[in-house]
């Protein structure tokens, strides 16, 4: 028994002496390292050493620059699945009254009759050399809500453009923007504000559209990509898009789609721009990718 | 017995070996990587050949619990005070030099060391032997060959706040807020709510509008009272140079993450090991890798500047006077009449608090019971209710208890209203009319007071007497 208590002592003297010896966690510094020792600052200047890095998506506009335009259409190519409408009128849901009060699309994939697909995104991700820059219209943009649903579903915007938000609804939305670069919002839109009193200004270019929600009403969706170039765009209803004046040269198109598994119908889409001309660009899209 | 006690000595010597071996040279503790940088592909986390990649540009521009990095960029208060050289004068081995301020920076009355930050000399740190806060003159000794020009920035006795706010923060916050301020220090598992991951930069509870950041005061003042009804406690009993210490160095590390975060997001769509993967369809590995030192080398290093003046502009206006919430009508007077139409706004169609707050105010609204989607991944969220922009639960507040985390003043509760309560789903009602919110405010605060649902005061129930009230019980 005595040697049992001795072998509890040399386990207590051991731990008297690694506090001794050892790594105060708080209190006096320890030696080395560890949460209270006082760390050691090194100032870095403002900028960097290259300093005068050129800014990023500095499109300049240069006068004589040979442009060509582009003009296509988005098809899809396989079975298209049947979709369900996303509201029915007088479905039993939420602020029925108005939100079920006609039928309304499940806008996630929309086919024309002839295989076009609507509200696909086909833009360039950085501005060209020789582009023009982009200028925001004076006129507010105006982004709308009827019946529980944005409209428009899909816009390319330029940076530094107003959106004014509406509603046409008599009941309470709000709109939250779910941007990567941009500062998110989230504000209450009251009903039949039909003056827009709520404004939103995308101040830098999206890698990728950025998603639009209503929190009180959660099936709510659009879709907004600010591009500080003006070489972007949304297909219509039948699936058509046109960009004009793109510097002459080869580009690589984003192709974005909500629907699409991974949302990249193409990622890198090139297409060669001839001065003074129109090219025809037909982008397949496999019903294979479709994600719904 | 005897080959216990023996295991128990040689147990006892093991560990006593053990801990002298191991020393404390281990204890150098690390700024976590987030999941978004640990999603990205190898090379864009460390780098293609010369070109740093996210981890070595954080450390570059951050350092480690040991060594902060102070980039002047940011509107930190390092401590000291920033200058630039008017005239140098080498002197042998001494100098004589002049400092002028620079903006909005005052000298300190003592000072023994300068930091210079641009220049030949960059990096170097000078010792001063005398030294004039009122004309900037001073004295540098020990130069070593270090030379000085006219225009070089200098921090004099910089870095003491950033200092003393590392140290209490490991002290005093680390352990739940995590050592990178990621929510998730040891304690952090086991609280809900979870403690703030800084690194969004967004913080709930701010006097500053719906767009704008969190301003110092805002900090300082959690930090002073705690968010009651969390896990957050007052740190009232602090000094004033502590907490205003502590507010900066969380800060800093708002803006590390954030500044990673905004790094990765330039990356994540082209180069996350999901976005390579799918590329690897119609594209060469070698190829992508090839593509990603291209950028790495001639864009990022004008995007981490671009980063270092968003962050600068955002963290600024912060503490503006444009960016603090100043109701246009002073508070209207409690009464049963403003309470009366707070309740009318607060079940009207125009706000609808209900929706979330429930009819009662309890926080069991139609929106609590609601199967979500993550909106950024449209993932649905495994259980129903809000979330906030750190995919926690997030349920809105039963407003009967009394306990308000963002503080129970008046005020407090008109920039809850107005703001809404950043990353989470409470919108912003910034455009409904002041007044309106203000009576919100009244029916708000008299929630807590109101009789449970069916209850009689005890001043109020009529005197009855007790053979009446008892028959038609007895005749049931």
């Amino acid at each position: 028994m005595l040697k049992f208590r001795s072998g509890i002592l040399t386990l207590a003297s051991g731990a008297m002496l690694s506090l001794s010896v050892g790594c105060t966690e708080y209190g006096q510094p320890a030696v080395g390292g560890g949460a209270s020792v006082v760390p050691q600052v090194v100032f870095l200047a403002s900028e960097s050493e290259s300093g005068d890095a050129e800014s990023a998506g500095g499109a300049e506009a240069t006068s004589e620059v040979a442009v060509g335009s582009i003009r296509g259409r988005v098809q899809i190519v396989g079975s298209v699945p049947e979709m369900k409408l996303l509201v029915k009128a007088g479905d039993d849901i939420k602020d029925k009254e108005v939100c079920a009060a006609v039928d309304v699309p499940d806008e996630r994939l929309m086919v024309s009759n002839d295989g076009g697909v609507a509200n696909v995104f086909v833009y360039l991700q950085k501005a060209p050399k020789g582009g023009r820059p982009v200028t925001a219209p004076a006129e507010p943009f105006v982004f709308d809500q009827k019946n529980c649903r944005f409209y428009p579903h899909t816009v390319v915007l330029p940076v530094n453009q107003t959106v004014r938000v509406l509603s046409n609804d008599s009941v309470a939305h709000n709109t939250h923007t779910y941007p990567s670069k941009n500062n998110s919002v989230n504000s209450g839109v009251a009903p039949m504000d039909r003056e827009g009193k709520l404004e939103i200004v995308y101040r830098k270019a999206e890698a990728v559209p950025l998603a639009v929600k209503c929190d009180y009403h959660t099936w709510m969706n659009a879709w907004h990509l600010p591009l500080d170039h003006p070489y972007g765009a949304v297909t219509n209803e039948a699936g058509d898009f046109a960009i004009a004046d793109i510097p002459a040269g080869t580009h690589s198109f984003v192709v974005w789609h909500e629907a699409a598994d991974g949302n990249f119908v193409q990622r890198k889409l090139a297409v060669e721009v001839k001065p003074g001309e129109e090219t025809e660009v037909k982008i397949e899209y496999p019903a294979a990718l479709l994600k719904l | 017995m005897k080959s216990h006690v023996a295991w128990l000595k040689r147990a006892g010597i093991a560990g006593l070996l053990s801990i002298v071996v191991s020393g404390c040279s281990d204890n150098n503790s690390s700024f976590s990587i987030s999941d978004r940088t640990r999603s990205l592909i190898p090379e864009a986390q460390t780098g293609v050949s010369e070109a740093p990649g996210v981890v070595k540009l954080l450390d570059e521009k951050f350092g480690d619990p040991q060594t902060l990095k102070a980039w002047s960029k940011l509107p930190v208060q390092w401590g000291g005070a920033s200058a630039k050289v008017e005239v140098f004068a080498a002197d042998g081995a001494d100098a004589k030099v002049k400092f002028v301020a620079g903006e909005g920076q005052t000298f300190p009355e003592k000072a023994t060391f300068v930091n210079v930050v641009t220049g030949a000399g960059a990096g170097r740190t000078l010792q001063l032997s005398s030294w004039d806060a009122a004309t900037g003159e001073a004295v540098l000794t020990g130069l070593g060959g270090a030379t000085l020009a006219a225009g070089d920035t200098c921090s004099i006795d910089g870095g003491a706040v950033i200092q003393s706010g590392r140290v209490l923060y490991m002290r005093h916050c680390s352990h739940c807020h995590g050592t990178a301020g990621d929510g998730n220090g040891p304690t952090a598992q086991y609280l809900y709510p979870r403690p703030r991951d800084y690194r969004h930069g967004v913080f709930k509870f701010t006097s500053t509008n719906d767009m704008s950041k969190v301003s110092r005061e805002d900090l300082l003042r959690v930090l002073r009272y705690g968010i009651p009804g969390t896990y957050m406690p007052s740190f009232l009993l602090m000094k004033d140079e502590e907490l205003t210490a502590i507010v900066e160095y969380v800060r800093f590390l708002s803006m590390r993450g954030e500044f990673e975060r905004k790094l990765v997001n330039e990356l994540a769509s082209d180069y996350s090991e999901e976005a390579v993967e799918s590329r690897l369809k119609d594209e060469q590995r070698a190829d992508i890798v090839g593509e990603l030192a291209k950028f790495l080398a001639e864009d990022v290093p004008g995007v981490v500047d671009g980063i270092g003046a968003e962050l600068e502009e955002s963290w600024v206006a912060a503490d503006s006077d444009e960016a603090k919430i100043v109701p246009s009508v002073p508070r209207v007077p409690d009464s049963e009449e403003s309470r009366r139409r707070g309740r009318e706004l607060y079940l009207s169609k125009t706000l609808n608090c209900a929706d979330c707050h429930g009819i009662d105010g309890a926080g069991n609204g139609p929106q609590t019971v609601a199967f979500e989607k993550n909106p950024i991944t449209n993932v649905p969220y495994d259980e129903p209710g809000l979330h906030d922009v750190w995919d926690n639960l997030n349920q809105p507040r039963n407003l009967h208890t009394g306990i308000f985390r963002g503080g129970r003043r008046p005020i407090d509760l008109f920039c809850r209203i107005h703001a809404g309560i950043k990353g989470s789903r409470m919108p912003s009602f910034k455009n409904t009319p002041h007044e309106d919110i203000w009576h919100i405010v009244n029916y708000v605060l008299s929630i807590p007071f109101e009789p449970e649902p069916g209850a009689t005061g005890v001043a109020s129930a009529p005197a009855a007497p007790a053979t009446e009230a008892a028959a038609p019980a007895a005749g049931e």
